[in-house]
């Protein structure tokens, strides 16, 4: 049994309606941010959910997380559905699944000192006396390389850098020995020279708790360098997931190949080469998503069915799905 | 000759905590028709060095010494009326968001054209027919002329942006992070319209910290840590036989996705400028540093026929670079 299985998973936000909406009673319309999303993840596991902004990646970690109320679908957490439970039930399970932000300013409370930000969720959760809760944050300081741990503990996160609070922040979320995390572009907002640092930590932390991961990034070099699998978001549809290296190799979606495409690379410098594939505009209005596949109006494939009807996930290759009428791999 | 020359640039800011030297002594020319890119992270002093180009280092900076030359011509001392008339007309810039530059009140096709219009090169009605027609150059369809920023998305404002930038056909483009708000595939079109830009002769200066974009697109790349160029050369020569370890390590560090997953960050922070270490800027963090290189500035050297490293040991320290 998986860990974590999410089972056609919808939120939808209301527009705000204007008065003139309102006077002439214009029915409510919604933004669909994830519109009927499914996976699953292993114990253990790493899935990148990649995809541009606007795409529903970081509403889906905030739902799975019940961090926001789904308006759809089912989230299955080692066979209890949380979209079930009481608050109070929400509040017990917290302490295995957590979340990591992606801006490190914002995440931390800025009047409260980081060793009491640690110890906070051991002692909510009653799983440490304060004696012990101190300990462990000093140990943790320590792991996530914050020395000598004992003056970090009395610091105040102005005090440190950027890449400093986002150690804070994963031993927080690491304090509690969750069994699933999700993390939300935890690098962007670090330094370019700093970021493998942050992605070794998330790695050592995977191997020794075990830990299942769901990453959030846009970034699909960042994706690959610490998940197994990757699923593709666009516009609130995951329309290809799979193996890293085969989803990256072997792209089986128009989107995700234009995606790739679109990365600069040092070690293959496309300067003088041909692009595999051209596609049109911008990611439309998700109030008023396009018909059948949400990817025609800009796929250079499309064909008339691909306006009409929504394709379904189909197997592509081993643990290789995709939602596409004409997918550029076919399974052998 | 070449373009443009800067010569031993120095831009301080005079903080109430002290000076903080943003860029110290860089030298640098832009070639006719070149694009080249300057690489750094934050506090490199990439944008900074940008700023004092075209006259606008925001307070409390200053230019410190040195001298920029357009085409032989010092901009340093220009009086700002001249200046202004610089800006646009010989060197246009793009920011990373696009705001920085457009009025939010005010329709694209206008704003356009006044850049025409207070240069004195049209009248408003010729103006606003030339707007239009650069609109379209740079892939907004002109009856959009009318819209106002905010009906466009990123990716369209930042296209606006660059028609403003460039319709008095400047010799150069210097453009500071100009995709680093917008997604991935808009990012590739966006750069795929400045070298078109280029192809019809305008010098691009592009300010990144994404060492690949600046790979993919550029003749030369130079790169700065610390307010210094630690590197300047062709790009092949400078990714993939990289004379700095600050440039060598940088490529260890950044996820490549036809790379290696083995990933190395640089360990240490950058420093303080207010408060710069002694001899080469980059020695605290720099696994081949002897007391040479805490004690004596690094010259720039040449190790190739067009490609310079500051470093003591340039060209000395094996093939370690390029991962």
């Amino acid at each position: 049994m998986p860990l974590l299985e999410v089972r056609d998973l919808k939120k939808y936000f209301p527009v705000e309606r204007s008065l003139l909406d309102r006077l002439l009673s214009r029915e409510r319309r919604y933004v669909k941010a994830v519109d009927g999303i499914s996976f699953t993840l292993d114990k253990g596991e790493v899935l990148a959910l990649i995809g541009e902004s606007g795409c529903g990646k970081t509403t889906t970690g905030r739902v799975v997380l019940r961090l926001l109320e789904p308006t759809a679908g089912k989230v299955y957490f080692d066979g209890i559905d949380v979209t079930g439970l009481s608050d109070e039930e929400m509040r017990r399970l917290r302490r295995r699944m957590q979340m990591i932000f992606q801006d490190p300013y914002a995440s931390l409370n800025p009047k409260m000192r980081i060793g009491r930000a640690l110890e906070h969720p051991l002692l909510i959760h009653g799983l440490a006396t304060k004696k012990e809760a101190r300990e462990e944050a000093l140990r943790l300081l320590e792991r996530v390389g914050l020395t000598p741990a004992e003056e970090f503990y009395h610091r105040y996160p102005h005090q440190l850098s950027g890449g400093q609070r986002q150690r804070v922040a994963i031993a927080r979320a690491m304090i509690t020995r969750p069994d699933f995390v999700v993390a939300d572009e935890p690098v962007s907002m670090i330094d370019v020279s700093m970021r493998a640092s942050i992605l070794d930590l998330l790695q050592d932390f995977r191997r020794e708790y075990g830990l299942s991961m769901l990453f959030i990034t846009h970034d699909i070099a960042v994706g690959r360098v610490i998940a197994d699998r990757i699923a593709v978001m666009y516009l609130g549809k995951i329309v290809e997931v799979g193996p890293v290296e085969e989803v990256i190799n072997n792209p089986a979606h128009p989107y995700t190949l234009a995606l790739i495409e679109a990365v600069p690379s040092i070690k293959r410098r496309r300067r003088k080469e041909k692009k595999r594939i051209v596609v049109g505009g911008e990611v439309p209005n998700p109030i008023n998503p396009p018909s059948g596949c949400r990817f025609h109006p800009r796929c250079p494939y499309a064909t008339k069915i691909c306006s009409q009807e929504e394709p379904r996930l189909r197997r592509v290759g081993p643990n290789h799905y995709v939602s596409c009428h004409h997918p550029l791999k076919q399974e052998s | 000759m070449a373009l443009l020359e800067i010569k031993e640039l120095t831009v301080n800011y005079y903080t109430l905590t002290g000076v903080v030297n943003a860029v110290d002594k860089v030298s640098l020319n832009v070639e006719k028709g070149e694009w080249i890119s300057v690489v750094g992270e934050s506090g490199s002093g990439k944008s900074t060095m940008a700023y004092a180009i075209i006259g606008l280092v925001p307070p409390p900076g200053r230019i410190a010494g040195g001298q920029i030359l357009l085409e032989g011509r010092e901009l340093t001392s220009l009086p700002p009326k001249e200046m202004r008339m610089v800006r646009g007309r010989d060197i246009g810039m793009v920011f990373q968001d696009p705001m920085t530059s457009l009025d939010p009140l005010r329709r694209i096709g206008h704003q356009v054209a006044e850049v025409l219009v207070e240069h004195g090169v049209a009248e408003w009605d010729d103006a606003l027919e030339k707007a239009k027609e650069m609109l379209r150059r740079v892939g907004i369809p002109e009856d959009r002329a009318d819209y106002y920023p905010h009906q466009l998305s990123g990716g369209q404002r930042q296209r606006v942006a660059i028609a403003i930038a460039m319709v008095l056909r400047p010799k150069l483009l210097i453009a500071d992070e100009p995709t680093t708000a917008l997604d991935v595939i808009v990012q590739d079109t966006i750069m795929d319209l400045m070298e078109e830009f280029k192809k019809e002769g305008t010098s691009i200066m592009l300010i990144t910290h994404d060492l690949a974009l600046a790979s993919e697109r550029s003749d030369r790349i130079a790169v700065m840590y610390a307010g210094r160029l630690v590197e300047l050369g062709p790009v092949d020569d400078v990714v993939e036989g990289s004379a700095h370890p600050y440039t060598q390590m940088l490529l260890r560090s950044v996820p490549d996705l036809w790379g290696p997953k083995d990933i190395k960050s640089i360990p240490g922070f950058p420093p303080d400028l207010r408060n710069p270490p002694s001899g080469c800027r980059f020695h605290p963090r720099c696994p081949y540093a002897t007391s040479k290189c805490s004690r004596e500035d690094p010259p720039m050297v040449r190790v190739g026929p067009l490609h310079y490293a500051a470093c003591h040991y340039a060209g000395k320290l094996g093939e370690e670079g390029g991962g």
